[in-house]
């Protein structure tokens, strides 16, 4: 029994050997106002004169690079869960097959719907990470917490849990930035394009899907550039 | 940068790990149930993780406090329903908004809760284990408290080759003790089987039921896994919206999932929030009770006609979708090799 298993083992060293291949790395540099931003500090009390950012997770999926010619389908787990709160999840490794240029990366901010209806899934889609919401069922796309002196709201804190993915609520945006040809790329989250003053102003807490989530989520067009 | 990629030996020694966990089960139905809904390549059905699940599903340590486990409201001796409970319990004596379904033949089902929220069997667990009201927990909480407790790590290792716990692997293996809740041995599958007869008075009840209810509560699962609304007026208590909540959109206002009917004796109350204790009063509802709005399921829009004599035949053949073999069959109760009565339900 043992011996038949080893013969698609052997195939796919077979398969490998003759492959050579580079990878991309992406590093995501999340900023408010283009200064770099960290988690609140450990004060007892968030200070009222600015923004403070207390929670950034986001996920990204579905990495491709192309070129003049169709899209290469990376990993099948190509699934990654950023956490502000943990550096190396904001760097992001992505085989490439070697000598090839590209002139676009793309990738979606949030799960598509057929992960989501695929039942229970391990590593950055474990439910344990905090980005399931378990009543109506979902992925939490997107996950910003803080507060600021233009929140109306108690203790002056916004909390913008954004996902759904039903009809006409599906708040999953597809990201195209164009690039270079170079090993490492840097991508800027500029959080202060979601943090507008309408947006501070208006709902400070939205956590379901619906019509409020899906037009946040719609910004994320505009959240990721391209920086040296 | 250069790296040789090994992308591909993670799958490879999976397969090689998994080709060696326990036997693989074969999930047994009668040839006339539809093809399942649940994608079993996914998550295929072995004995250890079935053996795993059993046990989640008995042990309260997925409650915050050790008080409730999945059986507390879903008693095998009740078709895993909450027998004579109109709305489910949770802890520190909680009561919820809506009637503890039963559990069975849970691969032909789409989606689940009385609203449809969660669209896939494996994610189901995760309402409950989290509900303030229900087993209040957390599931990265669970992974932690099972790891510590001693019968877990070699239950996980059995099951995946890894004693290490993980979300996923709780969920897919309290899916799949699920999903071996299959309920076909009522005197309905041994006629359908022609290993029995209906009695003159079933017969009737069946031919009434065929014109009359087949339409949404269709055989032979009893249910076409849609959603209506049936006519009940609100309970100005609870205001549930039903399904509205999950689509916002107006056809979906106060629609339930449409209920299988099999083993009725064993789940009672009846209705999304239990309001009803008997089944003549569930016919009198749709003979008489039904409260027109403009989304009532259209095949209610005049009720349904039936006199006092149809009543009674229609009764007497839902009653032959009682499943006594499914009811007290020993591999789905408390598995108390695995945990302590004390730590029962």
């Amino acid at each position: 029994m043992k011996v038949l298993f080893l013969f698609p083992f052997l195939f796919w060293i077979n398969l490998t050997l003759g492959q050579e291949s580079d990878s991309i790395t992406i590093t995501l540099v999340p900023v408010f106002n283009g200064e770099r931003i960290s988690l609140a500090e450990e004060t007892s009390k968030p200070k009222n004169d600015t923004t403070q950012i207390t929670a950034l997770k986001f996920y990204l999926s579905n990495f491709q690079f192309i070129a003049n010619e169709p899209p290469k389908g990376l990993s099948p787990s190509n699934y990654h869960l950023i956490n502000l709160e943990e550096s190396q999840s904001l760097v992001i490794n992505l085989p490439t097959t070697k000598n090839q240029s590209y002139d676009t990366l793309t990738f979606n901010v949030g799960i598509d719907s057929l992960t989501h209806v695929s039942g229970a899934m391990g590593g950055d889609l474990d439910p344990i990470n905090g980005m399931y919401w378990t009543w109506q069922s979902g992925y939490i796309n997107f996950k910003l917490e803080g507060t600021s002196p233009v929140c109306q709201s108690r203790e002056n804190e916004f909390i913008y849990h954004i996902g759904g993915y039903q009809t006409p609520f599906q708040t999953i945006q597809k990201i195209a930035l164009p690039i270079d040809s170079a090993n490492s790329i840097n991508v800027e989250v500029e959080l202060a394009r979601l943090l507008i003053p309408e947006v501070l102003s208006g709902t400070n807490h939205i956590m379901s899907p619906g019509a409020q989530a899906v037009a946040f989520a719609k910004r994320f067009e505009n959240l990721f550039t391209i920086v040296k | 940068m250069k790296t040789r990629t090994l992308l591909l030996g993670t799958p490879v020694l999976l397969f090689l790990t998994g080709a060696f966990v326990g036997n693989l089960y074969q999930l047994d139905y009668p040839g006339y149930f539809p093809k399942p809904y649940y994608n079993f390549d996914h998550n295929p059905l072995s004995e250890a993780k079935i053996t795993l699940g059993r046990a989640l599903f008995y042990d309260p340590i997925l409650s915050k406090d050790s008080s409730i486990s999945c059986a507390s409201c879903h008693s095998p001796y009740n078709s895993f329903a909450h027998t004579d409970h109109e709305l489910s319990h949770g802890i520190h004596d909680s009561i919820g908004t809506r009637n503890a379904p039963p559990l069975f033949n849970l691969a032909w089902n789409s989606s689940f809760m009385w609203d449809g929220a969660i669209p896939h069997l494996d994610m189901q667990p995760l309402a409950p284990i989290s509900h303030p009201g229900e087993m209040g927990e957390d599931i990265a909480h669970v992974v932690k408290k099972l790891q510590r407790k001693a019968i877990y790590p070699g239950l996980f290792r059995n099951a995946y080759g890894d004693s290490a716990v993980t979300g996923e692997h709780i969920l897919k293996a309290l899916a799949q003790f699920q999903l071996t809740l299959v309920s076909a041995n009522s005197r309905y599958d041994a006629v359908k089987r022609g290993e029995a007869s209906f009695s003159v008075q079933e017969e009737n009840g069946y031919a009434i039921f065929l014109t009359r209810c087949n339409a949404c509560h269709t055989e032979p699962l009893f249910t076409n896994g849609e959603f209506m609304n049936n006519g009940l007026p609100i309970d100005t208590f609870l205001n549930d919206p039903g399904r509205w909540k999950i689509t916002q959109h107006p056809k979906d206002s106060l629609s339930f999932k449409v209920p299988s009917l099999r083993n009725l004796s064993y789940t009672f109350p009846y209705m999304h929030d239990g309001r009803f204790k008997k089944l003549r009063q569930v016919l009198s509802h749709y003979s008489d009770g039904i409260e027109a709005t403009a989304n009532l399921a259209p095949q209610l829009r005049e009720g349904i006609q039936l006199t006092p004599n149809e009543k009674t035949d229609l009764i007497a053949f839902l009653l032959t979708l009682n499943d006594k073999a499914f009811v007290f069959n020993r591999d789905y109760q408390f598995p108390r090799n695995l945990l302590l009565p004390s730590e029962g339900f």
